[in-house]
């Protein structure tokens, strides 16, 4: 059985916006680029954002400090960012992990992560450790394409 | 009105967005809505799609706007009791290993005898620190402790003893990118989703963390649970006992992997 079309690009169908809208258009596997709803899209050149991934990766921290990683900020583009506490991910033994957020008791935070802009090409990943202990976050960054 | 050209694949020499006509581009670019991507006025700021994005600062590693791509999702279903502080967790999923490892080869260029050096023909950028090295003449379990400037000779864990043109596999195991949501449900449909900072994480204290996600990139059972010689990856869900009650936990476990930190 012959494949359905699901890459589109140029003029639109009724089911993309129409003939008078142009983009680019991938569709999930079986499903019809030319008719499929919008949630069974891979990729719609329509779409605000694409949620691109500008770095992930793991920042060690000096312990009683702020520990500072550059990036370059592709322009000057907003970005967004994610942080997440990790024991010791590829280390050995049974807490090889990374967490969504540090589970430690009390009201004080433990640790700040931040992102700021700098300059016009230049953003900087501070991470604030205020528990005497040197480690590792787990940090992602985004460009943000919203309008 | 004509609406503005929003893709540009192929040749760009869009000097607003960096490039030149004696330095053209190539790729595919999708500005915003209202945008014209051909128009020498139009900024990074204003793509919603970007291939065209690099960084060598010392110390990240880029992914050059890699975009996530779901290997598995679904959603479990969480128990929470009324006692107070008690921790509850699950398993979200598991998945063997070799579906989050990176691999690749290199050809030995001179052979080594009881060295920890070793130099390959080729540079590799895909090779780093961490990386598990088997291969003829490999003893033990050796992986790679530092590389050199120009990338073409790795430092050992231990001394080896290998035959010139021999190809050594390097490969690593990575971290998925792990997401989850909460949701508090009546009988079996979710009717609140809770985010970090909305949902207790105990009583005692009174900090707002929501659902949380641990993920062991390996060393675990086809059920998560721990286990040395494990060739299993998982992702828990845990919280702390806030109110009682079903909770919905949904799942994404996404690519690309998490990269360690090359420092």
């Amino acid at each position: 059985m012959a494949e359905c079309p699901r890459v589109l690009a140029g003029k639109a169908t009724t089911a993309r916006g129409g003939s008078s809208v142009d983009g680019l258009w991938v569709s999930r596997a079986g499903q019809n680029v030319y008719s499929c709803g919008d949630g069974d899209l891979l990729f719609d050149s329509r779409a605000p954002s694409f949620g691109q991934i500008l770095l992930l990766q793991e920042i060690s921290y000096s312990a009683s400090g702020t520990t500072t990683q550059d990036y370059l900020n592709q322009g000057g583009v907003k970005t967004y960012f994610f942080w997440w506490y990790t024991d010791d991910m590829y280390g050995g033994g049974s807490t090889d992990r990374y967490t969504l957020m540090r589970p430690t008791s009390g009201t004080g935070s433990s640790l700040v992560v931040k992102n700021e802009k700098i300059n016009s090409t230049t953003n900087r990943l501070s991470v604030t450790d205020a528990t005497g202990v040197a480690g590792k976050v787990v940090v992602m960054v985004l460009k943000e394409s919203g309008q | 009105m004509a609406e503005a050209k929003r893709i540009l694949l192929g040749k760009s020499v869009n000097t607003g967005l960096g490039h030149a006509a004696n330095a053209p581009k190539h790729g595919l670019w999708i500005s915003k809505t209202g945008y014209d991507v051909t128009a020498s006025t139009t900024t990074p700021d204003e793509l919603a799609f970007n291939s065209d994005l690099l960084d060598n600062t010392e110390g990240i590693t880029t992914k050059n706007g890699q975009t996530f791509g779901v290997k598995y999702s679904g959603a479990v279903t969480l128990t929470v009791g009324s006692d107070g502080n008690a921790k509850y967790e699950k398993l979200l999923v598991s998945w063997p290993e070799s579906t989050f490892t990176k691999t690749t080869t290199g050809v030995v260029n001179g052979a080594t005898s009881s060295s920890t050096s070793v130099s390959i023909d080729t540079a590799d950028a895909s090779i780093t620190v961490g990386m598990t090295v088997t291969g003829s003449g490999i003893s033990g379990t050796v992986t790679v402790t530092a590389l050199s400037s120009n990338a073409l000779t790795v430092t050992l864990s231990s001394a080896q003893s290998i035959a010139d043109d021999v190809t050594l596999t390097f490969s690593i195991i990575y971290a998925p990118l792990v997401f989850v949501q909460g949701a508090k449900g009546t009988n079996s449909s979710p009717t609140t989703q809770y985010g970090a900072g909305s949902w207790y994480r105990d009583n005692q204290t009174n900090v707002n963390y929501g659902v949380l996600a641990e993920v062991y990139p390996k060393n675990r059972t086809s059920v998560g649970a721990y286990d040395a010689n494990g060739t299993y990856g998982a992702a828990w869900c845990f919280t702390y006992a806030a109110s009682a009650g079903d909770y919905k936990v949904y799942y994404a476990v996404c690519f690309p992997g998490i990269d360690i930190d090359p420092n």
